[in-house]
């Protein structure tokens, strides 16, 4: 995975990410609507077999928009723990 | 997030995922059948191919047999040997018959005891009498997003489905009971019951059939029933973790992304 910036202003950003597609980008994008600061968060694959996701993000005063995104990254990490350790718990039943 | 394991028999699992959503089940599904690396014949060289197959066929039929995935083999390009096809990130697998005979999967010899076929009586190709075939091959770990022979399974999630019904506007007149195609209604008692909500497919025949409208099907927002069968290639609750593992490790790559623009 590689990020490339597109467009950086203020609150708002716009990155390609590089060697990923719709698995990474959906539940991100869902992650960050969940957030409170983010007003904006989206992604476009202009072409399935061409193009990288650029992934959009705009934010409200008191985050950065690269906060928010490592914020919902981690979010979703959390998830991913919790549901390991449950399936752990219940394969050892 | 909660999980509870319905099934667990052979290849196969169900299992129900609670207060998610469907980005997250998504995820999932997509990470399982997509980010999962196992074994798969990836190179083949044909030393004599008398069969009726050409040599490029039979070298896709093999690629779609499903070989057993130990732990431990590395990726072709995390071992960056130079010729690809070292001990550490490759198995080679031979086969040598003469005709006649049906060549079955379980011919293929393998250098490695745990990188077998998952079944032996797969057929391959028929060869006539004095044919011949012979050949080596190179199995390598690879992704399912890169070819379907390197996908561990089929996952498949659906909705678990909700069916309301308004009893004073309900006269048991059975409609909808006659017109269910999986017969999961019964009257009984002068009285309209579900037997097994979650083997419903939303398909609406029992709303188009009532005269009287009192039914409604819907289905609940973040409750997921999830299917893995595997290919036999790794147990199914494995395909699981390594997804839930795949995903968190691209999570950490990205976080490490962000933090150097």
């Amino acid at each position: 995975m590689e990020l490339k910036l597109v467009n950086k202003d203020g609150r708002n950003l716009t990155v390609k990410i590089i060697g990923e597609d719709h698995t990474l980008c959906n539940i991100l994008r869902k992650t960050l609507h969940e957030d409170e600061h983010v007003i904006t968060a989206s992604y476009t694959i202009e072409h399935p077999l061409l193009e990288h996701p650029t992934f959009y993000v705009n934010v409200k005063k008191g985050k950065t928009p690269e906060r928010a995104l490592t914020d919902a990254a981690e979010r979703i990490i959390e998830s991913c723990d919790g549901l390991q350790k449950k399936l752990l718990r219940e394969l050892k039943k | 997030m909660e999980l509870e394991i319905r099934k667990l028999v052979g290849d196969e699992m169900e299992f129900v995922l609670s207060g998610a959503n469907p980005a997250f089940a998504n995820a999932l599904r997509r990470a399982m059948l997509r980010e999962v690396p196992i074994m798969a014949i990836d190179e083949v060289e044909f030393l004599v191919n008398d069969s009726a197959m050409y040599d490029e066929i039979l070298a896709h039929q093999l690629a779609l047999v499903p070989l057993r995935t130990p732990d431990g083999y590395l990726l072709r390009d995390e071992c960056g040997c130079k010729e690809g096809s070292c001990p550490r990130c490759s198995v080679s697998l031979t086969l040598k018959r003469e005709g006649p005979a049906t060549v079955l999967s379980g011919d293929l010899k393998s250098s490695d005891n745990e990188v077998v076929p998952v079944s032996g009586s797969i057929p391959l190709v028929r060869l006539d009498e004095g044919q011949r075939l012979e050949f080596t091959a190179i199995a390598r770990l690879g992704f399912g997003r890169e070819h379907a022979k390197w996908q561990p399974g089929i996952v498949a999630y659906k909705y678990v489905p909700t069916f309301e019904l308004d009893e004073r506007a309900c006269d048991a007149c059975g409609a909808c009971v006659k017109r269910c195609p999986r017969n999961i209604l019964e009257l009984s008692d002068g009285k309209l019951k579900v037997v097994d909500v979650e083997k419903c497919i939303m398909c609406n025949a029992c709303v188009e059939a009532c005269p009287r409208e009192a039914i409604r099907i819907g289905h609940h927002e973040d409750k997921f029933i999830f299917r893995i069968e595997s290919t036999g290639a790794l147990p199914s609750e494995q395909i699981l973790l390594k997804a839930l593992d795949a995903l968190e490790g691209k999570c950490k790559e990205f976080i490490k992304q962000v933090k150097k623009l």
